[in-house]
């Protein structure tokens, strides 16, 4: 059974206009479902705004579904303590006047967890070992720690009520190049001993490729493409992870040229294929029917209309062209 | 400094610069105020006064003295309307709207009183017994409110017109000090007995103009039945401030100035343009005690409490030494004053205190003392406050503007109350005010019952005879301030300020509360 | 596992230089405190009579005499310290009920709750404190006056009635603060990890939002000041015998023309710089905080 599965998940935002009958709807999230083998890592990677941080607040319950279900080995969860959350900015994620100790102490104390002063310091000191920091760490506060070391703190704190998910919402994003190696070999390594299930929101796609064993490509609030990750980064499929990747300097490779077009608004999304307006294989029909993820030979599921025609290629096609 | 904590700064800026305007233009005022020596002699032009001008506290909504026996109001009434009696340059009573004395029946319940002829209102109405009629159905109706009815009702069962020159008046019991009543009751033309904005009577001065709370304006009835007046008008300022009151005496403004506080008689004094007149006068401290209640159910306590009180403390701080030492309610302005009676010493007697607490149980007293909002009794009652200490008595000032003071008074909410009151209006030279609330049959009396007093103020009421009447009086001071039931700190006097380019008021006069405008000319 | 050692503390900003008006506020201060919290164990008895009426200032008596020959010294040191006391109830009483309402209001930032206790605040703010001030004791008296079972003395009143007029304002700041505060990420993740919104407001976000609060409430003191001297010269206030900055101005203005100039100066005096000195200090202390920034 799968640590954490999500059926059609939705989250609509009405924007209210003063006018009558101008009220708004916002489609940050269309119908998203996917599942996580427990152990396991998904990344759902995509540019800003493509609803992939409302995903996340989904889960961990900080924002409410407008439809769909999210499932935790097979139920709907009510306890909070099962999927728990890794922000980006770890100073803002801890409360700066407070120390560590009690940052690590108050989930325990929260729940009732290893009641009784000796027995939460001792749970304390194991969580801090578990991340690689010395005790030292608990009586400082949060401006003297340095960033590598504060999101080791905050991933600490997450551990502490045992979750079987961790939502990681740009995990590394705000550290140094240097650190974020090491961030993502602790991410590993936990993963690894305690059997965690992660799903892993990043723009950054070489730390995707580092921990993610499946992924999923998010297109203004719908999936693109999913999964396996080592297929879809090799030789991705959907015109947009195409770009997204070529976009991305790899070795012995120069970024390619940009999307042409923008980003439409999540407000009156493109009719037909969303991505139609910037997509270089865009033809009539695009514009007409919206595609579903149908799954390709490899297992690999796509939403495409001309999945099948596209060769499998790392290089991106050109409109020109239109073919190989 | 921006708000970025959401707060209009500019309130505090603002409260910062009016505190610093405030501080600057008070010092700018001390400045300029009163360190200067007080300059001698006049300007030198020796103008003619003709119109005078009154400095007076407040100005009262209701200008009817029959409503009340305030000198507040009977200040400016005074010279407007005439009573059927008044009193002689010896403060003997004789005839002055009466025509000779009135006749009394054997039984004394019947007073029948002829009306002098040929007197008119200032709006050319004759005088007729209608009008006195009237006047005493106005204030012997207890529905009226009127501070007189304590004087009549109980007593006058009715009064009526025998012809248009006599009245007849009808008593249930003897009550020989009517003619006190008389000689202190203004008659008002009957249809103005119940009107508040004005008055109208027979005296020498006519009400010309009257602005509410603020000035009132009188001028000479040319055609007044008696001496014709010198001044051609009086006006009555209100000036509430005193220290004002004072500089518009000294530059001239005002002529006469009343509630003169006692620490500006010594600067007044020293200044050759003004008289002070200090005289003893019906004005009382009036005390009062719940006595149905504890502590003052027990008269050793209210003896504690008596002997315990700083008296010259009151007389030298809040009087500047003008008030003299009281033993008794009896002043020494009113009838039945015993110049010989000491019951209390002068400085208070700690051990006599605590020896009579300890007598009645107590080894310390705690009660709350109810007193008016006025400048004046505050002081009083700071020091009072201050002297008891010193005994174990732990006094808690209450201070109440006047009408809810009235309230609480009226129905003996309060364990000790005292204010201030000029009785010479009402009583005249008796002590009908000062010592009414003992009667048992009070209803503002909350317990005293003594029956020896209740005899005696019977007599004292009844007695024609006015040395009787005193004497009846002085044996119930003696008693009443042995039962430290009625126990004012001292007796103030009245104290009036005037220019010398006025003739000098009547002192004797004073002594009921007067101050006697009809006699003023310029000098 | 690598263990990491304990890396270098980052420097915490230094605090900005203190500005010459913050300097004159600060020795403003000290006088005042002085005056009010050592002056009273110095002085002699404030409700003793020394045998001298309104003396002027010497050397037996430091400020004079009153007109009722008390040491006026002793009297403006008392008064000092029951203005400053009532003044710090009154802004302390107003932060309690404050802080928790304006804490509340900006957790739930646009929403009823928000809604809901900003426009009774409104309501309250309409009405200016003294006219409230005025009719409240218009109504009850100047003494003690009866609530049910409990005895309200004139002092409390005061207190009550100062603390009632701030609420609103310092309601507001908090409010900023908090809306400011909830953006922070730590909010989220204590929800997350299931800490009850009560323990989120009051053990979590109060720490944050106070030290802004705190410098209002510092700056507001020196208001209360002024606003309680100003009832108390109306005879509004704290009632004789007991001394107050303010009823002994009130009393002093009756013997200004009689030349007893130190009478009401002196506590006049008093008031202004304990007032001017609150409000720079205040000034100072929201400089500093502004300054020291969030990281």
């Amino acid at each position: 059974m799968s640590a954490i599965s999500v059926e059609h998940l939705s989250k609509h935002y009405l924007i209210r206009s003063g006018r009558r009958g101008q009220d708004r709807l916002v489609h940050a999230v269309d119908g998203v479902s996917f599942e996580v083998p427990e152990g396991r890592t998904l990344a759902i990677i995509g540019e800003s705004g493509c609803g992939k941080s409302t995903v996340a607040r989904m889960l961990v319950r900080l924002a409410e579904p407008t439809a769909g279900r999210i499932l935790v080995h097979g139920r709907e969860e009510t306890d909070r303590r099962t999927i728990q959350l890794v922000s980006q900015n770890p100073w803002s994620a801890l409360n700066r006047r407070k120390t560590i100790r009690h940052a690590l102490e108050q989930p325990l104390v929260v729940h009732g967890l290893h009641p009784g002063a000796a027995a939460r310091a001792a749970r304390v000191r194991e969580l801090l070992e578990l991340v690689g920091l010395t005790e030292d760490y608990l009586d400082r506060r949060p401006g003297g720690v340095s960033g590598g070391e504060l999101q080791r703190v905050t991933v600490a704190r997450a551990l502490a009520v045992e979750p079987r998910v961790l939502v990681l919402d740009e995990p590394t994003a705000s550290l140094d190049v240097s650190v974020k190696a090491l961030l993502v070999n602790l991410l590993m390594d936990l993963q690894r001993r305690l059997g965690l299930s992660y799903v892993l929101i990043t723009h950054e796609l070489e730390i995707a490729r580092h921990l993610a064993d499946e992924v999923a490509v998010m297109y203004l609030g719908r999936f693109a493409e999913t999964g396996d990750a080592e297929q879809v980064f090799s030789a991705p499929g959907h015109p947009y992870t195409r770009a997204l990747l070529a976009a991305v300097p790899g070795p012995g490779r120069e970024p390619a040229a940009p999307l042409q077009g923008e980003v439409p608004s999540a407000v009156a999304p493109p009719p037909g294929c969303r991505f139609h307006t910037r997509c270089p294989l865009a033809i009539d029909i695009c514009a007409q029917t919206e595609p579903e993820l149908r799954p390709g030979p490899d297992g690999r599921r796509v939403a495409c209309l001309r999945q099948d025609e596209l060769v499998l290629s790392p290089d991106p096609v050109d409109k020109e062209t239109e073919t190989r | 400094m921006t708000a970025p904590h959401g707060v209009p700064t500019f309130d505090r800026r603002r409260f910062l610069t009016m505190s610093g305007v405030l501080t600057a233009g008070a010092l700018a005022l001390a400045a300029c105020g009163g360190t200067d020596a007080p300059k001698t002699g006049g300007g030198g032009e020796a103008k003619k006064i003709e119109t005078l001008t009154f400095g007076i506290t407040s100005i009262s909504d209701y200008l009817n003295p029959l409503s009340t026996t305030s000198s507040r109001v009977h200040w400016i009434t005074d010279p407007v309307v005439e009573s059927l009696y008044t009193y002689d340059a010896s403060l003997k009573s004789v005839p002055l709207l009466a025509d000779g004395e009135p006749e009394i029946s054997a039984d004394g319940l019947t007073w029948t009183i002829k009306i002098k002829e040929g007197v008119t209102f200032h709006n050319g109405d004759p005088l007729t017994a209608d009008d006195v009629v009237a006047t005493l159905t106005f204030v012997t109706d207890p529905k009226s409110t009127s501070d007189w009815t304590a004087y009549f009702v109980g007593y006058v069962k009715g009064a009526t017109a025998v012809d248009k020159r006599t009245v007849k008046i009808t008593l249930t019991a003897p009550f020989g000090v009517l003619r006190s009543h008389l000689t202190n009751l203004p008659i008002v033309h009957k249809a103005f007995v119940s009107r508040t904005d004005t008055t109208m009577g027979t005296g020498p001065f006519k009400v010309d103009k009257v602005t509410q709370g603020q000035q009132v304006t009188l001028s000479r009835y040319d055609t007044y039945h008696g001496a014709k007046p010198a001044l051609l008008g009086v006006v009555f300022q209100a000036v509430p401030d005193p220290a004002t009151r004072m500089v518009n005496l000294r530059e001239g403004k005002i002529q006469i100035m009343t509630d003169v506080s006692p620490e500006s008689v010594g600067l007044l004094k020293q200044d050759d343009r003004i008289k002070v007149h200090e005289v003893a006068a019906p004005s009382d401290i009036m005390t009062y005690f719940v006595v149905k209640k504890a502590p003052f159910d027990n008269v050793k306590v209210r003896q504690a409490l008596g002997h315990a009180m700083d008296r010259k403390g009151v007389s030298d701080i809040v009087y500047g030494g003008t008030a003299s030492i009281a033993q008794g309610p009896i002043g020494p302005a009113v009838e039945g004053y015993d110049p010989a009676l000491k019951i209390y010493a002068e400085t208070p007697d700690y051990a006599k205190a605590k020896a009579l607490l300890a007598e009645a149980g107590m080894s310390s007293l705690t009660f709350t003392l109810m007193i008016t909002s006025d400048a004046r009794m505050k002081n009083i009652g700071q020091v009072l406050v201050e002297g008891w200490k010193q005994a174990g008595i732990t006094c808690t000032l209450e201070v109440l503007d006047i009408g809810p003071w009235v309230k609480n008074w009226a129905v003996g909410e309060y364990q000790m109350a005292m204010t201030g009151f000029e009785s010479g209006f009402g009583a005249g030279r008796t002590a009908y005010t000062v010592l009414g609330s003992l009667s048992s049959l009070n209803p503002l009396n909350f317990g005293y019952k003594n029956d020896e007093v209740d005899k005696l103020l019977g007599e004292a009421w009844a007695a024609t005879d006015e040395a009787v009447r005193a004497e009846t009086c002085k044996k119930i001071n003696g008693i009443l301030a042995a039962d430290a039931i009625l126990m004012p700190p001292v007796h103030p006097r009245l104290i009036v300020a005037q220019r010398t380019d006025i003739s000098s008021l009547d002192e004797k006069l004073m002594g009921v509360s007067r101050i006697s405008l009809p006699a003023v000319r310029s000098v | 596992m690598v263990m990491t050692r304990v890396s270098p503390r980052r420097r915490v900003p230094r605090m900005p230089r203190m500005s010459v008006l913050t300097w004159t506020g600060v020795a403003l201060l000290v006088l005042f405190l002085l005056l009010a919290l050592v002056g009273p164990l110095f002085a002699s008895a404030p409700d003793a009579r020394t045998g001298q009426t309104l003396a002027e200032p010497g050397a037996a008596h430091l400020f004079g005499t009153d007109h009722l020959q008390r040491d006026l010294f002793a009297r403006t040191a008392e008064g000092a310290r029951v203005s400053l006391l009532v003044a710090v109830a009154g802004v302390g009483f107003g932060l309690v009920v404050a802080v928790p309402a304006g804490l509340v209001a900006g957790y739930f930032g646009g929403r009823w709750p928000d809604e809901l206790i900003m426009r009774t605040l409104e309501a309250v703010q309409a009405l200016p404190l003294f006219v409230f001030a005025m009719f409240v004791i218009g109504i009850t008296g100047t003494g003690d006056s009866q609530l049910g079972p409990v005895t309200l003395t004139a002092t409390t009143k005061v207190v009550l009635l100062l603390g009632v007029g701030f609420i609103p304002y310092f309601a507001r700041v908090t409010r900023s603060a908090t809306l400011v505060e909830v953006q922070e990420d730590y909010i989220d993740a204590l929800k997350v990890i299931g800490v009850p919104r009560r323990r989120i407001i009051a053990g979590e976000l109060l720490v944050n939002v106070l030290p802004p609060v705190l410098v209002q409430a510092f700056l507001w003191i020196g208001v209360a000041i002024f606003a309680e001297s100003a009832l108390s010269f109306l005879g509004l206030g704290i009632q004789p015998p007991r001394p107050s900055l303010g009823n002994i101005l009130g009393d002093a203005t009756s013997y200004m023309l009689l030349g007893a100039w130190w009478y009401s100066i002196i506590p006049g005096l008093v008031i202004l710089v304990a007032t001017v000195g609150f409000n720079l200090v205040g000034d100072g202390l929201g400089d500093a905080l502004d300054a020291d920034g969030r990281h």
